[in-house]
């Protein structure tokens, strides 16, 4: 079964997400902020990590950093949340070493297929 | 796929920090990042749960802040600022139990926009802004239900997400066209899918607009207008008298009652008038029908030019007209009435070198009470004006209901212990508008607090809204407080009851109590019973 890290900091999405995924049969760990994140990702490797792009103590885009600088156990793939919709945030954040992008809101339904998406690409 | 429970978390978080935030009494303020990052945890998660109104609503809330802005927020303050984010939550929370008034009939002469969605808070919000604009909004989040009531109530527009449950929007779209031949009913439909592909499949089945969610607001009202624009065009060419070229009966019979809506919700008093040009069958029998019709057009014509763009004559049948004097009291009326009859009057027809004048007699009618119904009021107009014949022709007659108020201080108190709640009364009271009475409005989050005021025994008449069941003191213990004490007679109270607690209104009945209603209430329709009550104060 495949691994997926989850941070995000508003709690009705993130248990939206959970239980869309769950339902997938994917595993699924829940980090609320950039610290849980981060201490997942040190001891867990994962098929793929969803990151917010706002959120406490570390923004998806440190974390991000983070990550391409070894901190984390394994290299995953990583998609980012964000609402910045503008064509050069995205860029940005594309830029910035994440390998996907969603733009909230965005239809449960269609973040999943995103998944499955990435996770076959794999 | 099934969001009820995520709306619900979202709904009773949301509310959970509002009360946190209002309730305790020594809160210092609210600091600026708090609420920005309040704003934007909403807006972040509501679109992608379908609450597409409360999205809006906090997008449009947070561009009027600065994130890094180190203010602190006065409660008061705060609470104008986020009044319609809570509005939007209380009417969003009782959405199903709140009616959504139908009518068989077209009330007043506003516009009618039809919306259908199945996202509530985007239903909401919509209904919100176009009303603001003047315009009537029926709403329905059932597709089958809605195109019933699209063929019922002929909208003016039609607005249709696409995103249906159970079925598309292209297949309503579909539906209606099959049958929509007679009708010319712009279409327009929201998406939040806002691609070319999906922009054209909408334009092929019948769409003639197309917005993409989330909604620019300004662009919606402007596009809304155009269609309304051109919607009002095509409608006047067919409800157009042929031979007098004003509008015809039929028209008549679609706006009046509207103008009787819109009274209820508006207050604003209007006045009719039914009018008959004197001894036209002499004219007719002297003259012949060619002249008769003349007459008949030149007078529809003179009184189109003479009165004011916003009213509406209406040719009734034969010799008689409808006039409809919007926001006019009886009083103005009567006078434009006089001055129109008096111009009239001193037009000359000729006919094979022959001179002549003609009179017409006009009945008046003013609405200022919201008991008479379209029919009454045109009863009561054409009455007066045989009233007006019988004492001479040319002339009006007015047949009128006065109220009349005392001049008086009265005080308002409202005890409940939900802000939302509290917050709502407070804005509606205000607005209402008592003429010679002033309101002393003030709101109480329990019981002792209210007493410990000292309002209560200031010799002043009392208007008290209560809720049934609090915490410190409940509502029937307030309501006894009152009712046994030293200015029981000043007072009217009114009480908020959950909807099953039947034991509850009865006592609070026994108590004293005026009138009850149940929660979850519409606010209009309380705004209703409220302005009901306090007139009937005094």
């Amino acid at each position: 079964m495949k691994r997926i890290l989850l941070a995000e900091d508003e709690a009705v999405l993130r248990m939206l997400i959970v239980d869309t995924l769950e339902d997938e049969d994917y595993i699924v760990d829940e980090a609320a902020d950039g610290q849980e994140a981060l201490d997942y990702l040190k001891s867990e490797e994962y098929d793929l990590v969803i990151l917010d792009y706002m959120m406490p103590v570390y923004t998806g885009l440190e974390l991000i950093e983070k990550i391409k600088a070894g901190e984390s156990l394994g290299l995953s793939k990583i998609l980012m949340l964000s609402a910045k919709s503008q064509a050069f945030e995205q860029e940005r954040i594309l830029l910035a070493g994440a390998d996907y992008f969603m733009e909230k809101p965005f239809s449960p339904l269609k973040l999943l297929e995103k998944i499955e998406e990435i996770i076959n690409e794999a | 796929m099934n969001l009820e429970k995520y709306k619900n978390h979202l709904i009773q978080n949301t509310k959970k920090i509002l009360t946190d935030w209002f309730e305790p009494k020594e809160n210092e303020g609210i600091p600026q990042r708090d609420v920005y990052r309040f704003l934007h945890s909403i807006k972040g998660t509501a679109g992608t749960i379908q609450l597409g109104g409360l999205m809006q609503v906090s997008d449009r809330l947070l561009l009027e802040l600065d994130e890094n802005s180190k203010k602190v927020w006065e409660l008061d303050e705060l609470r104008n600022f986020l009044f319609d984010l809570m509005e939007l939550t209380y009417e969003y929370e009782n959405f199903e139990h709140l009616t959504i008034k139908t009518s068989a009939i077209r009330p007043s002469n506003a516009p009618l926009i039809q919306i259908i969605d199945d996202d509530v808070s985007m239903l909401i919000l919509l209904k919100d802004v176009l009303e603001e604009k003047g315009w009537m909004v029926i709403t329905n989040t059932d597709p089958e239900k809605a195109v019933n009531q699209y063929f019922e109530m002929h909208p003016d527009l039609l607005i249709l997400d696409i995103h249906l449950p159970m079925k598309d929007g292209f297949h309503v779209l579909e539906d209606i066209q099959t049958h929509n031949e007679k009708y010319f009913i712009p279409k327009m439909i929201i998406s939040i899918q806002n691609d070319k592909q999906t922009r054209i499949k909408a334009y092929q089945s019948g769409a003639d607009d197309f917005i993409g969610k989330p909604i620019d607001i300004a662009e919606f009202i402007v596009k809304i207008e155009r269609h309304l624009q051109r919607k009002k065009m095509f409608d006047q060419s067919v409800l157009i008298d042929e031979l007098t070229q004003v509008y015809n009966r039929r028209f008549l019979e679609e706006t009046l009652p509207r103008y009787f809506q819109e009274y209820k919700r508006s207050k604003q008093v209007f006045s009719i008038s039914v009018v008959d040009i004197d001894y036209f069958k002499q004219v007719n029998d002297t003259y012949g029908h060619l002249l008769g019709d003349r007459v008949l057009n030149e007078f529809a014509q003179f009184i189109k030019r003479s009165i004011r763009s916003s009213d509406l004559i209406f040719r009734y049948g034969g010799e008689e007209f409808v006039i409809i004097f919007p926001r006019t009291k009886n009083k103005e009326a009567k006078r434009r009435l006089t001055e129109l009859i008096h111009a009239f009057s001193q037009k000359v027809f000729t006919y094979n070198e022959k001179s002549f004048t003609i009179t017409f007699s006009a009945g008046l009618f003013t609405v200022d009470d919201e008991i008479v119904t379209p029919e009454e009021a045109f009863k009561y107009a054409d009455h007066s004006l045989y009233e007006a014949k019988r004492l001479g022709r040319a002339r009006v007659e007015t047949s009128r209901r006065t109220l009349s108020y005392k001049k008086n201080v009265l005080n308002v108190s409202v005890i409940d212990d939900d802000i939302i709640i509290r917050t709502m009364l407070n804005k509606i009271i205000e607005s209402i508008d008592m003429g010679h009475i002033e309101l002393n409005i003030a709101v109480f989050e329990n019981g002792p607090l209210f007493f410990e005021s000292g309002r209560a025994n200031d010799g002043r008449d009392h208007f008290l809204i209560v809720d049934g069941v609090m915490p410190i003191m409940d509502g029937l213990e307030v309501l006894q407080k009152v009712k046994t004490g030293p200015h029981a007679n000043l007072f009217s109270v009114l009480m908020l009851t959950g909807r099953k607690s039947k034991d509850n209104i009865a006592q609070a009945l026994k108590l004293g109590a005026d009138d009850y209603v149940t929660k979850p209430f519409s606010m209009p329709e309380l705004q209703a019973r409220i302005e009901r009550l306090l007139k009937r104060e005094k």
